[in-house]
């Protein structure tokens, strides 16, 4: 699944650590989703877009639509 | 917490290598000691977040999929060992213990040698899906 996490942490110039601190998760899981690893829970990705004030399909991408 | 995957991967290695070769036999109980207090830290315990949660999932499927396999193959050379003597007895012999119990080999009924397989394949399971990226 494509995501815009890099982008939207680069704009607000954070760090892998310092969104992983945002979202309390490590550093690894930051990097995996960012990547295209790791799909989040759906915990996850609404405390995502909750910190980004963003709705999650704006962030994250099926590419079904 | 990811560290501890490796140090898993390394005890169960460790113990692969005691178990079936006699490889430093002296770490065998060290070794289990070690990954059998992280496999029930994994196991139980739920304090890790999303992401690892996900490797942990993997791992186990990769351990469930090693008992599959191993159970497969036992039970392939069980019916085999059956039909053997269940053919001998059709041919008009009386099939002995030592008849009927050459296609089992000593291994397969060895579970701390399972165990340490399962183990490896727990953490070699992670391991691959943290560092290669597999869904």
């Amino acid at each position: 699944m494509n995501n815009r996490l890099k982008v939207l942490r680069a704009e607000r110039d954070w760090s892998q650590a310092e969104l992983a601190g945002h979202l309390d998760v490590s550093r690894q899981a930051v990097n995996a989703i960012e990547t295209g690893k790791h799909d989040p829970s759906l915990p996850l990705a609404f405390r995502i877009g909750r910190l980004f004030a963003m709705p999650i399909e704006e962030i994250f991408d099926d590419q079904q639509g | 917490m990811y560290l501890n995957l490796w140090i898993g991967l390394l005890s169960s290695g460790f113990m692969l290598g005691a178990v079936a070769f006699g490889i430093l036999p002296f770490l065998e109980g060290w070794a289990a000691l070690l990954v059998s207090a992280h496999l029930m830290t994994f196991a139980l315990a739920n304090r890790g977040d999303d992401y690892f949660k996900a490797l942990c999932q993997k791992g186990f499927s990769f351990a469930g999929a090693t008992f599959a396999l191993w159970l497969i193959v036992q039970g392939i050379l069980t019916v085999g060992e059956g039909g053997y003597g269940v053919g001998m007895t059709a041919a008009g012999a009386t099939p002995t213990a030592d008849d009927v119990s050459f296609f089992l080999p000593d291994w397969l009924n060895n579970a701390y040698l399972l165990a340490a397989v399962a183990s490896v394949a727990f953490f070699g399971g992670a391991l691959g899906k943290h560092m290669g990226g597999s869904r």
